[in-house]
């Protein structure tokens, strides 16, 4: 395990997602009704930022080709034909924490 | 595989009716076939009633390059007439619009009442000779009618009436329309880069909404997006307004950051934030989005030049604030400085650019979304693309697919 | 400290060069937070002032985080600014006149004349750096080819 601080849970308001560094690593960090979730900052199919997405309850949807996925699980909803990655992410003192054992990264063809 | 130059240029493997030869955008003798069989026979839209509201009101406007002025007549009759002076042909009225008691040609200062009489001609004692006499030099009078406070013409004396031609294409706006009493607030006009019939089809081809980023935020995931069934009418009309299930179709525009849904100032008729497009052949689109009314229509310059107009309407009377509101809404989807329109042009140039050199051969509408039913077809197929191929093919006598090898056979 | 038309002058030629670079922050950071901004027009088609884009603080913020994400054109827009104009009509606003030449360059580097048009502005001059309350960017031109996205 290998848990990091990505940013304050006030970095985030909700229904925005941000992007953040760990080192070279990019997190997006995506608050839903004020549970936080962290992904890969790329949309599975074509690497648009998942950053200019649009969170509705707990759907996650990329602006791209409305591919849509459940934040908490990563399952495809709807146009989605690949599933999202996620991090594990816990809140600790005010701080978002996530599991960075390994970057998590998709197989782009 | 990429194709080679051969399989390019084969017609696409796709039934006939399912695809269009990019020469119909781009070859003059088709454009001059269309202004005689097509746009010289069809009603075609001018103008809101509001623009000419008052008795002298006019409108000057052309259609297939004829100069044209419709005004509002001393009885309250709304004509039109060929914009020429009897005399030596000069243009009579000049400005776009305004108000006029008589046209006066600025050439030799003949007149003309707003019936199209010539009504005076300096020292015209001298026409006593040889004539003509002053009856013989009215002006030319194109048939005008009237759908739901839309001014319509038509070249063609013999065409069935304008209510007939629209038929149960009216069925989405005509009560709309009628139940209030309408004045145009917004008008643009662009010059595009691309032929009449793809900014036409344009509006009818719902599937590019995919490109908006409006209507991608706010509509294609919305419940009941895809469940809205093409309406096909007489005359290569169409509209596309109810779901399957008679239900509105409700846009959910606070999905676009900034914007708020419409749920204020909505159209009595239609339900807050309601969508409904009506496409009249040749090439006039009706769209509501809840509290906004958009005329959509152009006028054919050449094969790749066409003038695209767009209208805004709203309540006469409404309050100030009502009417900034109602436009505010207006320009953030339409118009020069909004979200959709602009990209429309992009999308009607961008695909002329290719045609008109032959790059793009064919123009592809083979999409097909059917219900349960097998007989409706949802919003994103093709299925008003062609229809609408069907009518110019019918009054073209010729089809849409191969056009050039028809009247190469022809001759 | 009384602001000068230096400053107001200053503050109207920044507009135009924020725009044109497209640094939006910046952009927004000259403009008061209940300021109005308008594009409008006379039409001589239906005989009537018209608007073209009408937008608050929040729906220009929301407009220019979206032009992105937008199809648009593809080249760039320089603005030509010269004020004619300015007029104190109280102790905390002043009203400027700037007339403004917008050209746009293709993505080939080929250069025309996009529109012109005068800015009406009402400056707060009662800080310590002047900032547009309301803008009108009252357009001559009223055919702007496709047309775009962004404010002028």
């Amino acid at each position: 395990m290998s848990w990091q601080r990505v940013c304050a849970v006030d970095d985030v308001d909700e229904e925005e997602l941000h992007e953040f560094e760990i080192g070279d690593i990019t997190i997006l960090v995506a608050n839903a009704g004020g549970e936080f979730f962290a992904y890969p900052p790329f949309c599975p199919h074509q690497e648009t930022p998942l950053s200019l997405g649009m969170i509705d309850g707990d759907t996650l949807t990329c602006i791209k080709h409305l591919w849509q996925w459940n934040m908490k699980t990563g399952d495809m909803r709807e146009n989605a034909e690949s599933p999202l990655l996620l991090y594990e992410v816990k809140v600790e003192d005010g701080a978002v924490l996530v599991n960075l054992e390994k970057e998590l990264r998709y197989d782009y063809q | 595989m990429a194709r080679t130059a051969e399989e390019h240029l084969s017609p696409p493997s796709v039934q006939g009716d399912a695809y269009v030869h990019s020469s119909v955008y781009t070859d003059p003798d088709i454009f001059g076939e269309e202004e005689e069989k097509i746009l010289r026979r069809t009603w075609k839209f001018v103008c809101h009633v509001s623009e000419v509201a008052e008795v002298g009101d006019f409108r000057a406007h052309q259609w297939t390059g004829v100069p044209l002025v419709t005004v509002r007549g001393n009885d309250d009759g709304i004509r039109t007439f060929v914009n020429t002076c009897s005399h030596r042909g000069a243009k009579i009225v000049r400005e776009p619009a305004g108000n006029m008691k008589h046209m006066t040609c600025f050439f030799h200062m003949w007149e003309y009442d707003l019936f199209g009489n010539c009504t005076y001609q300096p020292r015209g004692e001298a026409y006593e000779e040889l004539g003509p006499a002053r009856e013989d030099l009215s002006l030319r009078e194109i048939r005008t009618d009237v759908f739901a406070g839309l001014v319509f013409i038509n070249f063609d004396g013999a065409a069935e009436s304008l209510r007939d031609y629209i038929g149960e294409a009216g069925e989405p706006f005509e009560e709309i329309f009628n139940n209030h009493e309408l004045e145009v607030f917004h008008y643009n006009q662009t010059h595009v880069r691309g032929n009449w019939k793809a900014w036409y089809l344009t509006n009818c081809d719902l599937y590019h909404e995919w490109s908006h980023l409006v209507n991608r935020t706010t509509s294609v995931l919305t419940p009941g997006y895809h469940d809205r069934p093409w309406r096909m009418q007489r005359n290569g009309h169409g509209y596309n307004a109810h779901l399957i299930d008679g239900s509105p179709f409700q846009v959910q525009y606070k999905k676009y950051k900034s914007w708020k849904n419409r749920d204020d100032l909505v159209f009595k008729g239609l339900a807050p934030g309601e969508f409904r497009v009506t496409d009249i052949f040749p090439n006039l689109s009706v769209f509501f989005r809840a509290t906004c009314i958009r005329l959509n229509h152009s006028t054919p310059i050449a094969p790749g030049h066409t003038i695209m107009e767009e209208r805004g309407l709203g309540i006469k009377g409404e309050s100030k604030e009502d009417r900034r509101s109602r436009s505010k809404q207006f320009i953030q989807i339409w118009g020069p400085f909004s979200r959709n329109a602009s990209e429309d042009c992009a999308y009607v140039e961008a695909t002329h650019a290719c045609q008109e050199n032959g790059a793009n051969p064919y123009d592809l509408m083979s999409r097909v979304e059917y219900f349960e039913d097998q007989v409706h077809e949802r919003i994103h197929s093709d299925a008003y693309l062609r229809h609408f191929y069907g009518e110019w093919g019918r009054l073209m006598g010729r089809p849409a697919n191969n056009p050039r090898n028809f009247m190469a056979a022809a001759e | 400290m009384t602001i000068t038309d230096d400053q107001i002058r200053n503050l109207i030629h920044k507009s135009c060069r924020f725009l044109d670079a497209e640094e939006f922050d910046d952009y927004l950071d000259l403009y008061t937070e209940e300021f109005e901004y308008r594009i409008t027009n006379y039409s001589r088609e239906i005989r009537r002032e018209q608007e073209w884009m009408d937008v608050n603080r929040g729906e220009m913020k929301g407009l220019l985080a979206n032009v992105p994400l937008h199809f648009r054109l593809l080249g760039s827009f320089m603005r030509h600014a010269t004020v004619y104009e300015i007029e104190r009509d109280g102790a905390d606003t002043a009203k400027a006149l700037t007339y403004v030449t917008i050209y746009y360059t293709t993505p080939e580097g080929a250069t025309s004349v996009w529109a012109v048009g005068r800015y009406h502005d009402v400056i707060d001059v009662s800080g310590d750096t002047p900032l547009i309350a309301d803008r009108n960017m009252k357009l001559e031109t009223r055919e702007v080819g496709i047309g775009t996205h962004l404010p002028m």
